[in-house]
């Protein structure tokens, strides 16, 4: 066991709530339920010990029409193994009915503990309008409730907002395809020690594992390059216009939000970073920097996919998406070479120092 | 990413209410996080998730003028919703969804069945008769 940052202050009931703004919600959450109990974790450290990096292909399952292309594991996950890593005891609860949510959040909150939640973005008022979709995984943190008002703070956004009873309610109980079902989460009590670094090492094992040795084809490294595969044949199986909408539903997945660019990639780096001072070798430095470098081929896709998508895909032939599907071939070649390296140096290292 | 690459082009989606954060290396090789108005290719990307959803709205709102569709069917699609969705969000079987998406069917609406469907779709109940004014 390692001691990490100074042991967690008392946060008494009128605590101020620290806003902490992150790339994506369910760091950001994570982050700032763990920041109100005196620990400071960063994002990116939370990333990496629930093994956030993913990626997944899988034809089989449609949305809105298309194929699911994502670059993170199941919403929840990151929480849940963050968490159980770092030895947190936490609490989660759904529900069924409508006011037996509110009243367990307001029973929370009248105690003082910061709430997460997780919400649909459809009828969130306070989000930009382009982003309102039917899209049922965004965590959110309640943390004090004045008369009708939830203040709520939001990692997406730069400031906290509010909400009003109805409007919280209403992103709680969104329908649809996982739909949230009023789900809430929160810590009581933070240990006085964390064992971080046996939780990066964990983190970084399992990771290593969802890239690589997943025995299917759709994750990971495999997932890349089955994407290529099928990417490469889309203008001859769809219109342009379909083919374009493909396309551009990848980048979405990539870039729209909460991704921190390039789906997650220069966040993992700002985790091997942070790993790198912790485990106190310079070998994981070294690997952000390569892995920094394999965000700006992402990203270096999502610019050339962007233009097959402008005018509906009606400029562009198979020849761009033969080009497209190549680059997706150099990624994979690169991650792999990556993941491979940090694996067989991470299987040397004892798990608890 | 270097800090000074992060894009800052034209902010088209987040419509001044928030920025997009990135991780990008600063002079002495450490990621911090970067505050971004906006990127271009992900803009052409949300605009184009944004047209399909309106040419679907269009599509519903001359159907509907054709007298194929009642005035509902139309709000519904314009809320990105199908049957399967309205019906979980009202509690109503997609039959009844069904039904009351056809002119002859949202005739027999009863006034608490068009409360609830415009309480889904945060409308006044009377605005479900009637298309927008356009």
């Amino acid at each position: 066991m390692s001691e990490f940052s100074p042991p967690p202050t008392s946060t008494s009931r009128n605590a101020s709530f620290r806003h902490v703004t992150a790339a994506h919600c369910e760091n950001g959450a994570t982050a700032a339920l763990l920041l109100n109990k005196g620990w400071d974790i960063s994002e990116p450290l939370i990333f990496g010990i629930g093994s956030g990096l993913f990626f997944s292909h899988m034809p089989f399952i449609r949305l809105h029409g298309m194929p699911v292309t994502s670059f993170r594991p199941l919403p929840g996950a990151i929480f849940r193994r963050a968490t159980h890593r770092l030895g947190i005891p936490v609490h989660t609860r759904s529900f069924r009915h409508v006011h037996k949510a509110m009243e367990a959040l307001d029973r929370n909150l009248e105690q003082g503990i910061p709430t997460g939640c997780l919400v649909g973005v459809f009828h969130l008022p306070y989000f930009p309008p382009h982003y309102r979709f039917h899209f049922n995984a965004h965590n959110l943190v309640v943390f004090k409730k004045e008369g009708p008002v939830y203040h709520v703070s939001d990692p997406v956004m730069q400031q906290v907002t509010q909400l009003t009873e109805e409007e919280l309610a209403r992103v709680r109980f969104a329908k649809g395809t996982a739909a949230p079902k009023g789900k809430m989460y929160w810590i009581d009590e933070a240990p006085a020690t964390l064992p971080i670094k046996t939780a990066i090492l964990k983190g970084l094992r399992s990771n290593m594992y969802d890239m690589l040795r997943i025995p299917l084809p759709y994750f990971g490294v495999k997932g890349i390059r089955f994407l290529a595969s099928r990417l490469r044949r889309w203008p001859m199986r769809m219109t342009p216009k379909q083919a374009a909408l493909n396309l551009g539903q990848i980048v979405r997945m990539q870039e729209e939000i909460g991704t921190g660019g390039a789906g997650f990639r220069y966040l993992y780096a700002a985790f091997l970073s942070e790993a790198a001072t912790h485990l106190d070798t310079h070998f994981f430095q070294d690997m952000a920097l390569r892995m920094n470098t394999i965000g700006d081929l992402w990203r270096d896709f999502a610019v050339e996919a962007a233009r097959i998508c402008k005018n509906r895909g009606q400029d562009h032939g198979p020849a761009a998406y033969h080009a497209l599907s190549q680059r997706l071939l150099d990624i994979a070649g690169e991650e792999e070479k990556t993941y491979q390296t940090i694996a067989s140096f991470v299987r040397k290292l004892p798990l608890q120092p | 990413m270097k800090k000074e690459e992060v894009p800052q082009d034209p902010d088209v989606v987040n419509a001044g209410l928030r920025k997009d954060v990135y991780y990008a290396l600063d002079e002495n090789g450490q990621f911090v996080q970067v505050f971004s108005s906006g990127w271009e290719a992900k803009n052409t990307v949300i605009l184009q998730a944004w047209e399909g959803i309106h040419a679907e709205a269009e599509q519903a709102l001359r159907e509907v003028q054709a007298g194929l569709k009642s005035p509902l069917y139309y709000y519904m699609v314009r809320a990105q919703m199908d049957v399967n969705l309205l019906s979980r969000y009202t509690g109503f079987p997609k039959r009844k969804v069904r039904k009351h998406c056809t002119p002859a069917g949202y005739s027999l609406i009863s006034a608490k069945e068009k409360e609830a469907y415009a309480k889904v779709l945060m409308l006044e109940p009377d605005t479900l008769d009637n298309l927008p004014d356009v």
